[in-house]
């Protein structure tokens, strides 16, 4: 029943990319809002225009 | 006479992005995750508490990036149902309010079953419980029955909590549960043997991780409240999108610091069973036990954190289910019963009692591990549906809503949340076969309930289709050609009428003629027949050429957006192709042919044809058709064909040759031979090298009578920051132009019926 360490390595390393990734996710998110506002918001086609530039 | 001023009211708008992130995590840190850690420990060990909190976070955060955006654009208060009803119409968006209002009224039962789970434990504890004459699960049940009864008098006589006071108890929930997760993380480093306990790190294998994920699923709802701030929340095009991630990430962030704090807080002694063991042993209540463990009068501070949390979720539940339920009713989707207000209260006293009956009935009968798993299917239904809107949304209307917020690698989020939720609503079922039979009964008994009473009495709204006017003419024959033309005007109708005749006459084919009336937002839909004079004169206009040869029907039909009405009625009509007019130039600089052509060529599930300047009584006897081997070539040789003069007209396949391509016009032309209506001597090739493409094309224009191209087949959202050839040949060609878009196999499959 006790876990294989090679379970714990990739267990603890899927946990910690996840965790990873949400928090890069936040931070990407909050970027992209702020820099929306700046601009003036708009319709998406507006938006990914400007965002490319 | 007095002059009378307009008088408008609104919210005052006072809640900062603190308050509505509190309202969002007030939701979400509380019962789902007090309950959860235990179950979840028996159920996946110590290693998969963490995996199940750290991935479900990740992908509430992706559904959270949903709403993020759904909010940004349509910020009014209604949640998913509004969503639903904006992206796929009434019979979803029904569907959405009708899970809405079950899954928060079933999660309203979890947090009373919970509130009165935790704290008969802790009376039990103190002996205060040894004169009860009944067994302290029926006592359970009579507590939370009780608990929901006094929080639904609460929602009758109209008092919540406000978001600011709400925020600092949620504040203090907050700072309770990291104190937790603080207290074990020191644990640890004082004593790292204690990270011993994860060595049975997922002791029941990896397959049982997407059944617990969905069973603590619930521990995630919660940010989708903070959408009904739109009124309230200062810059809520800002806010709300950034409370929404945040909440999910803070919540995430801080359930997986609790699960390894619950894991390490035991501390097994020789012949004690195993950490996770103990703990799992407990169910519900494992997560209070370890932390007694943990902390000197931890039982005393689990459940004054139980009491605070789960009371302030089942009264935020309560209200978010009868809001829910108090919407169909408004828009007469339920009896207008649910919509009637107390004239003393001020509050919706129907819509609450049913609200109020489904809480008692499921607090009253169900196991708690089947209320939450029960609770957690409503809500990843609930969730599924909002991802799919988010999608539906952004391609169908994403030239006319005002976004403050867009998901990153757009569609990829909303799929992988939709995978990964139905994976874990399957799951599910091996912990609650009731939730596995409970929530499709109540969705299928809405689907009963839509057809037998709700689709014929709902209320439109000004963002539907209506179809004003129709007129079937002689039935097509069953699977027959059929053409679409939509006509703007008599003048313009007298430009399509010309190619129409010919493309009809080429493919045997019925038309459908068409004409979107352009309302004004500002003019009630009442009003609308005073636009619809000119869309009727193009239609007799068009009708005097077209209707002694083919079987022709109209439609008069009115949408706030033009493109999405025409698409709508392509999908609708099943149509083969569709004809329209272009008057050569873009008039919004972040569109290519224009705010109307360029979302229906993108989007319209079969072919187009974009007709320019190619009116009158035109004869096309040289006609230029650039290719480069894309998917629209072969539709535009064989528009071309039919086009050209029938006696002497002649086409003319031209390509420029580049350095590093490859592309044989010849064998192309062969290749399409089939197709084409002209005898193959009629159709030449050429090519010429040069560096500038378009330059190429514009010059050879210059000696021919018609240009007719192949549109981009990128979608738009890959044409960022530059023109295509295509778009910028039409845009720069003095010459009558046609372009054409052909049909494309599985993606207009997926576009006519998803």
């Amino acid at each position: 029943m006790q876990s294989e360490p090679l379970e714990i390595i990739f267990g603890t390393a899927i946990a910690a990319a996840a965790i990873g990734l949400l928090i890069y996710l936040v931070f990407w998110s909050r970027r992209r809002i702020n820099r929306i506002a700046r601009n003036g918001g708009g319709t998406a086609r507006k938006i990914v225009k400007e965002l490319e530039r | 006479m007095t002059r009378q001023s307009p008088v408008t009211s609104e919210l005052s708008r006072d809640l900062s992005l603190f308050h509505i992130t509190m309202m969002g995590l007030g939701m979400m840190i509380g019962a789902g995750v007090f309950i959860g850690i235990g179950i979840t420990i028996a159920e996946v060990g110590p290693g998969g508490v963490i995996l199940t909190f750290a991935l479900n976070g990740l992908i509430a955060l992706f559904t959270a990036m949903s709403f993020a955006e759904l909010s940004s654009a349509i910020p009014r208060a209604g949640g998913a149902y509004n969503f639903a009803r904006i992206a796929f119409g009434r019979g979803p968006s029904f569907l959405a309010g009708w899970m809405e209002w079950f899954a928060s009224s079933v999660a309203g039962s979890l947090y009373a079953v919970v509130f009165a789970t935790y704290t008969l434990d802790f009376c039990s504890q103190m002996g205060l419980l040894d004169w009860l004459p009944i067994s302290v699960a029926a006592a359970v049940r009579i507590v939370a029955i009780a608990t929901a009864g006094l929080f639904l008098y609460i929602n009758y006589r109209g008092a919540s909590e406000t978001g600011k006071v709400g925020a600092f108890f949620t504040l203090g929930q907050m700072l309770f549960v990291l104190g937790i997760a603080a207290a074990g993380v020191i644990v640890a480093i004082a004593e790292p043997q204690r990270l011993e306990n994860f060595r049975f790190f997922l002791p029941n294998g990896w397959g049982r991780l997407l059944a617990a994920m969905g069973f603590v699923y619930v521990a995630f709802e919660g940010f989708e409240v903070i959408a009904q701030t739109g009124d309230e929340a200062i810059d809520p095009k800002r806010n709300i999108p950034k409370a929404m991630i945040y909440s999910v990430a803070i919540a995430a962030l801080t359930y997986v610091l609790v699960s390894f704090a619950t894991v390490v807080a035991v501390k097994s002694g020789p012949g004690e069973p195993a950490a996770w063991r103990w703990i799992g042993q407990y169910g519900e209540t494992g997560f209070g036990k370890a932390v007694e463990r943990l902390l000197p009068f931890g039982s005393v501070l689990v459940t004054l954190a139980v009491i605070f949390s789960s009371t302030s979720a089942l009264n935020a539940t309560i209200y978010s289910g009868t809001r829910a339920s108090y919407a169909l009713g408004r828009d007469r989707m339920m009896p207008a019963a649910f919509s009637q207000i107390s004239h003393k209260r001020k509050t919706p006293y129907v819509a609450l009692m049913f609200t109020g009956l489904i809480v008692l009935v499921v607090a009253g009968a169900l196991p708690i591990t089947d209320v939450g798993s029960c609770a957690s299917m409503m809500f990843l239904f609930l969730f599924f549906m909002v991802n799919l809107c988010v999608i539906k949304v952004r391609l169908n209307m994403g030239d006319e809503l005002d976004y403050g917020f867009l998901i990153p690698l757009f569609p990829l989020p909303p799929l992988v949340a939709i995978v990964c939720q139905a994976l874990m609503a399957v799951h599910l079922g091996t912990i609650s076969y009731l939730a596995w039979t409970i929530a499709p009964i109540w969705v299928v008994s809405g689907v009963v309930l839509y057809w037998a009473y709700s689709r014929s009495r709902a209320i439109s709204t000004a963002d539907e289709i209506q179809v004003f006017e129709e007129r079937r003419g002689e039935a097509p024959p069953a699977g027959g050609y059929r053409v679409m033309v939509a006509v703007a005007n008599p003048a313009n109708a007298l430009e399509l009428v010309q190619g129409t005749y010919k493309l009809c006459g080429a493919k045997d084919a019925s038309v459908e003629l068409l004409h979107m009336v352009p309302v004004p937002d500002q003019v009630p839909l009442s009003d609308a027949k005073r636009y619809m004079m000119e869309g009727r004169e193009a239609m007799v206009e068009t009708m005097l050429y077209l209707a002694p040869l083919f079987p022709i029907s109209t439609t008069l039909r009115y949408c706030r957006n033009i493109a999405r009405g025409i698409v709508s009625a392509v999908r609708e009509k099943h149509v083969n192709m569709l004809i329209m007019g272009w008057h050569g130039r873009a008039r919004r600089h972040h569109f290519t042919l224009g705010s109307t052509v360029d979302p229906i060529i993108e989007r319209s599930p079969c072919d187009v044809v974009v007709l320019k300047d190619c009116g009158g009584n035109r004869e096309f006897k040289r006609v230029l058709v650039p290719l480069a081997g894309g998917p629209n070539g072969a539709l535009a040789l064989e528009v071309a064909s039919i086009l050209a003069h029938p006696s002497d007209g002649e086409v003319v396949a031209f390509t420029v040759a580049r350095s590093g391509t490859s592309f044989d016009v010849e064998q192309f032309v062969e290749q399409t031979r089939h197709r084409l209506h002209l005898p193959r001597e009629r159709i030449s090739t050429r090519s010429v090298p040069a560096a500038d493409v378009v330059s190429a094309i514009l010059s050879e224009a210059e000696d021919y009578d018609l240009v007719v191209i192949g549109s981009t087949a990128e979608p738009w959202i890959y044409q960022v920051g530059r023109r295509t050839v295509p778009d910028t040949v039409a845009q720069r060609c003095r010459k009558p132009l046609v372009m054409v878009k052909a049909v494309s196999g599985i993606r207009s499959w997926i576009k006519r019926w998803i």
